[in-house]
């Protein structure tokens, strides 16, 4: 082992994408340990039955990889995108180097994904799932330019969807290695402008609307996985209100469960995209000052995106869980008000409390999680009484 | 026009101005010059209300900043030298977005004429995002953003930097434009030609206390 190479990965662990990954990261792993947790309960399912299913069912592949590329895409960008590697690419290193430390870092990002298909279906298995994910994940920051890149990208999906674990080792495993030094090569280069979106509207309307597109264009993958947590909850309350045929047909039970499942994924939900837009609003912070934008013309545009989000997305969730269930035109309704205007409150709650610990903590937003914490367990244990 | 009395601002543990004064009128140009680190950005801010004085006090057009310091940011547009702030919007996206902000205390603040547009060179890149700006033409699309609501008194930190010499003469014409129409312009520079060019009171900034240079 050289120096620079043993320094190189020092620095990177300790100083640039490790870091930045593990900000990114933490809140990921938490979701999915909580999740596994209940999933793989001892009387609930094991990896061997969800590997198993997965293998024999290409929808339920796809979605488990698709949904996976998604939660853990913002960790895998911070580890090959940090902006702390910016410099290191003026030295004169090895970009083998590189390759090595930041396939190894994404490996380790991957971890969660490796378990479960190592435990459910062996070596080959989960080194054929982690290589083809750990191949999506370089070609999409790599970006698809080329007919070249396209091929190895529909050569990894295709051996994902239609080969064994032993064909996917031998096309992601070098799609991986080329997809992850063309990712680094390319890392500074600027992307494509996107289609003009529309500013309208007051001075806060106009800064929600700015807020709102750099969330669409730079924050994408979190809004994803904020889709993707209320998704879970509202999968996991329509299914258990399937089967608990007592509480289907009682208003007030199937209020009080979809409650109990909306409020946390909600909270963890608008939690996701907060941070971004509160960065974004210290980033412009030189510009709204010196256009005279006042603390209460900051506040509701922030507090109004978040809320109007919250609301919507609680409507639509309510009004499709209704759908599902089948339930009676007035349950719908209540379905779909309760989430929606639990959406818009709670979104602006968070807001608030984001706000708060970010000026008491300054970044590391410690006070944040407890308030969360505190307030999903406050509402899951009033919701508790009422039904008792 | 911009009346600055014994301003004073301490940060971190060090003192950046001391009880500094400059007063510049109609159609005048006010030019701060100093090392690295002197001070001049930070006076800068403090005139543009984006940083808060510890001591003394801004006046622009008779209006003080402690006492209405919306009024005095509607005659004031603001050029910071680095020029970072929603990248991801696209010119057209950033610059519709402070004409709006600025309508909020401006009622009649009009968007950019497309000829200032073409004359600051931003058409080619007016559907481009501002991430994929060179540093000159982002100081270009800031100071089309200075410039929207037709400001008083306007304020350009380093104005010259990044910009070629056909950016910075245009600078200056805008500049000198500006003197003509009985508007005021302060700004900080360490490019001495930029400077002579567009003329001006010179003020040496140094220590914390501004002197005339």
């Amino acid at each position: 082992m050289t120096p620079s190479f043993a320094v190189l990965g020092r620095f990177l662990v300790t100083r640039s994408s490790g870091p930045a990954a593990l900000k990114i990261g933490l809140p990921l792993y938490l979701a999915t340990g909580t999740c596994a947790t209940v999933i793989f309960a001892p009387s609930g399912l094991n990896a061997s039955t969800v590997v198993e299913r997965a293998e024999s069912t290409w929808p339920a592949r796809l979605v488990l990889i698709i949904a996976w590329t998604v939660a853990a895409l913002p960790v895998v960008r911070a580890i090959v995108c940090s902006e702390a590697n910016t410099f290191l690419r003026s030295l004169p290193i090895s970009r083998s180097y590189f390759v090595a430390w930041l396939g190894a870092l994404m490996l380790f990002a991957e971890l969660p994904w490796f378990v479960l298909w190592l435990r459910g279906g062996g070596v080959t298995s989960g080194l054929g799932a982690v290589l083809t994910v750990l191949a999506v994940h370089a070609c999409v920051l790599a970006r698809v330019r080329t007919w070249g890149d396209a091929t190895l990208v529909a050569m990894t999906c295709t051996a994902w969807m239609v080969a064994g674990p032993f064909a996917r080792i031998m096309v992601a495993g070098p799609t991986f290695v080329f997809a992850v030094s063309r990712a680094w090569q390319r890392m500074p280069e600027r992307g494509a402008s996107p289609p003009a979106g529309g500013i309208v509207g007051s001075a806060s309307l106009a800064l929600a609307a700015s807020y709102g597109l750099v969330m669409s264009r730079r924050h994408a993958a979190a809004l994803l996985r904020a889709a993707f947590i209320i998704a879970v909850a509202m999968a996991w309350t329509g299914l258990l209100l399937r089967n608990d045929d007592v509480l289907r047909f009682e208003s007030k039970s199937v209020l009080r469960v979809a409650l109990s499942a909306w409020i946390p994924s909600c909270i963890l939900a608008a939690a996701t995209p907060v941070g971004p837009i509160l960065r974004t609003e210290t980033a412009a912070e030189w510009l709204l000052a010196a256009c005279g934008i006042t603390v209460t013309q900051r506040r509701a545009a922030t507090i109004g995106l978040l809320a109007a989000t919250g609301s919507a997305v609680g409507l639509l969730a309510g009004a499709l869980l209704g759908i599902a269930l089948g339930a009676p035109g007035f349950l719908r309704f209540a379905l779909a008000a309760s989430l929606g205007v639990t959406g818009a409150l709670l979104s602006a709650l968070t807001e608030v409390c984001a706000r708060w610990s970010i000026r008491e903590d300054g970044r590391t937003g410690g006070r944040m999680v407890l308030i969360l914490g505190a307030l999903i367990a406050l509402a899951e244990g009033m919701l508790w009484i009422s039904a008792v | 026009m911009l009346k600055v009395t014994e301003v004073s601002k301490v940060l971190g543990s060090r003192r950046v101005l001391d009880r500094v004064n400059l007063a510049l009128g109609r159609g005048e140009i006010g030019v701060v010059l100093g090392e690295n680190g002197a001070g001049k950005s930070t006076l800068l801010r403090i005139v543009a209300g984006v940083l808060a004085l510890d001591r003394g006090d801004v006046e622009v057009d008779g209006v003080s900043l402690s006492r209405d310091e919306v009024k005095v940011k509607a005659k004031v547009g603001y050029v910071p030298d680095a020029t970072e702030a929603l990248p991801e919007l696209l010119v057209r996206e950033f610059i519709d977005l402070v004409w709006r902000l600025k309508r909020a205390i401006i009622p009649n603040a009009q968007p950019p004429s497309e000829t200032l547009i073409a004359r600051l060179g931003l058409s080619h890149v007016w559907r481009q995002s501002v991430a994929t700006l060179s540093f000159g033409q982002r100081k270009r699309m800031c100071l089309l953003a200075a410039l929207c609501g037709d400001p008083a008194l306007l304020i350009l930190d380093e104005p010259s930097n990044g910009l070629d010499a056909e950016g910075a003469a245009l600078m200056a014409e805008i500049i000198g434009e500006r003197c003509t129409e009985d508007r005021a312009t302060l700004f900080s520079t360490n490019d001495v030609a930029f400077a002579a060019k567009v003329g001006g009171a010179r003020y040496r900034i140094a220590s914390g206390t501004l002197t005339p240079a």
